[in-house]
């Protein structure tokens, strides 16, 4: 019956119900699209980060990672087609591509800079890359190997345009200075400035004659899922040690610091988001069952004269507020789940993020742990901020909810 | 024995620092079956006394006796487990819960009481059938009129067959013509289950029904 007499109460004044259950959709709603948003934009800077630049997994030889950073033409790796078979054997592996990185001065008609300089596969390193897009020219080609592309502000630096030949003059892995020539395929973007600033890829080949070696640096590993990161790392480290390889694999999320400042910064802002949400449809909920509380005085007068004891009276109204918990959680979600869809139809332009130079289109996922802390927190709250009220009506003084007009 | 007994029963209330003196010093005996009004003008100390009789409230010194057992040391719980076994209410303004049909609003004291479903049923479509509403059981209190409503109240009272029966100003809202009828059916149903009925009212074409008078003036019996 206390069920019963809580769930009609609940609409017995319907405008104030249908406000407080807006504010508690609002809350849900708030919670489900921010929160799919968020998971979007994370989801979308890990994969342009792991195929923009990391890949999956990396290969490098032990010690790189402590040591190499100084001197990395010390720790390069030997025997590539070798170790690429390996990995090639493996589960869920996609492509294998390597590296040789270097740096050291760039020079036009005009003047040098330094850069930094990347030899690649160049086929490979475009099935990987979807973030790099050139703005003037080509792409780099394995058929063209004295052919090279730079990135947008280092062109702009060296005051170059296509065509145009460059020299790169950087120590080979003896120590002795070397220098080639490249004619300018392309001109490339990253969307990261600095990088775009400083950035060189030339093809493998050319990369291997400037540092007169036949190693390369890093091994970059695409695999089919994200998902699949761990799983493969732990193997090829277990193939690696069978096969006598001195090796050291680093997983994106190794790399990518980044990535997860960013992520752990959006998630500061979303638990401040879910904070002020909180406390709105606290606040809300506890109006609406005071009020209910006041307009029910002799109500609640005339079943404590009946016999129905204080408990009885307090789980009244606590039930009342879960009702409206459960009720608003509920349409909040179907609401939630409709403004997702709705805003990833057209998706929302975001303009570019500190350090990018291009915006993207972000899109509103659906994230089961946001629906469910959405509808928990519905009906937690309701709950929780009912509990005043309901102990307020369960104290009353029965003669004086009686008299109460 | 005296179903309610009072002793030296005095009610004070507290406006702000002024003692109000609701109640000064009552005796009262009431024997089982019997049919009192207690009569007065408004301000007389009757919702007090009503209030005291009917476990609701304390009093701030003085006895009351339900059957002999002292009240004073009932706890709040005891309290109203005795109101929900022992006693029925009405009052002036019927105070039936809005949301709840004319059905459910008789079922309530007997779901306090724990009376399974089948004779739950079975007893309230009695009640609704001796206060001449059976073809009102799902009407809603906003449905009925004020007579129609007070009668419900009537049989919510009674449909626990409580020892006694307590009614604040039972007719105050209703035509002079439907209050008489109202309380013609309290002294048929008096008659019927020999339960106690004590009223207050301030009208005199009520009060010629009761057996025993109580008047009070200014929270004594005259």
């Amino acid at each position: 019956m206390n069920i019963k007499i809580a769930a009609r109460s609940v609409f017995r004044n319907k405008r104030r119900t249908i406000i407080t259950l807006l504010s508690i959709i609002f809350g849900c709603v708030a919670i489900i699209v921010f929160g799919g948003f968020v998971d979007y934009s994370m989801w979308g800077l890990r994969e342009s980060t792991i195929h923009s630049r990391l890949g999956h997994l990396q290969v490098y030889k032990a010690g790189y990672s402590e040591k190499g950073g100084t001197n990395p033409l010390a720790y390069t790796i030997e025997d590539y087609p070798r170790i690429k078979s390996i990995i090639e054997d493996e589960d869920h592996v996609d492509f294998v591509t390597s590296r040789l990185e270097f740096s050291g001065l760039i020079g036009g008609a005009e003047n040098s800079v330094i850069c930094v300089g990347k030899g690649v596969e160049p086929e490979k390193e475009r099935e990987l890359g979807i973030t790099v897009s050139i703005v003037e020219g080509e792409d780099l080609s394995s058929e063209e190997p004295e052919e090279g592309i730079v990135g947008k502000g280092l062109a702009e630096g060296l005051g170059v345009s296509i065509d145009d030949y460059l020299t790169i003059l950087t120590s080979t892995a003896e120590g002795a200075l070397n220098a080639v020539d490249l004619k300018l395929r392309g001109i490339f973007r990253t969307g990261v400035k600095e990088y775009d600033d400083v950035a060189v890829m030339v093809p493998m080949e050319l990369a291997k004659t400037l540092l007169y070696t036949e190693n390369v640096q890093s091994i970059v590993v695409v695999l089919d899922e994200t998902e699949n990161t761990d799983l493969v790392a732990d193997n090829l480290r277990k193939e690696f040690s069978q096969a006598n390889l001195d090796l050291e694999i680093k997983t994106w999320s190794d790399l990518a610091t980044f990535y997860h400042q960013v992520v752990q910064l959006y998630q500061g802002i979303f638990w401040v988001m879910r904070l002020i949400i909180l406390i709105i449809v606290i606040f809300s909920i506890a109006n609406t069952m005071t009020m209910s509380v006041f307009e029910r005085m002799r109500e609640i007068g005339t079943i404590r004269a009946m016999g129905t004891k204080r408990r009885g009276v307090l789980s009244l109204f606590l039930i009342e507020g879960l009702i409206l918990g459960a009720l608003g959680g509920a349409l909040g979600l179907a609401f939630g789940i409709i403004a997702a869809k709705l805003l990833s139809i057209k998706g929302i332009y975001i303009p570019p993020p500190p350090t990018m130079t291009e915006g993207y289109t972000a899109l509103i996922n659906i994230v089961p742990k946001d629906l469910i802390f959405a509808f928990s927190l519905a009906v937690g709250t309701s709950l929780v901020s009912s509990i005043y009220p309901a102990f307020k009506a369960a104290r009353l003084k029965v003669v004086d909810a009686l008299r109460y007009i | 024995m005296a179903i309610v007994s009072m002793q030296k029963v005095v009610r004070n209330y507290y406006l702000g620092k002024t003692v109000v003196n609701a109640l000064g010093g009552i005796d009262l005996e009431v024997e089982k079956g019997e049919f009192i009004c207690i009569a007065g003008p408004s301000g007389s100390g009757k919702t007090t006394l009503l209030n005291l009789i009917g476990c609701l409230d304390r009093p701030s010194s003085g006895k009351v006796f339900l059957d002999g057992d002292d009240v004073e040391r009932l706890s709040d719980n005891k309290l109203s487990r005795l109101r929900a076994e022992r006693i029925g209410f009405i009052f002036q303004t019927f105070n039936l819960i809005p949301v709840l049909s004319a059905f459910e609003n008789i079922e309530y004291p007997l779901l306090l009481k724990g009376v399974p479903r089948g004779s739950r049923k079975k007893k309230v479509l009695g009640m609704l059938e001796e206060v001449e509403l059976a073809d009102f059981t799902r009407h809603r209190p906003n449905q009925l009129s004020g007579g129609q409503r007070q009668r419900v109240a009537i049989a919510r009272a009674l449909v626990t067959d409580p020892e006694m029966v307590l009614a604040d100003e039972p007719t105050a809202n209703l035509d002079s013509k439907t209050g008489e009828a109202i309380v013609d059916l309290m002294r048929k149903i008096n008659g019927e289950m020999k339960s106690t009925f004590i009223f207050s009212t301030h009208d005199s074409m009520v009060m010629k029904y009761a057996h025993r008078m109580i008047r009070l003036q200014d929270g004594r019996i005259i």
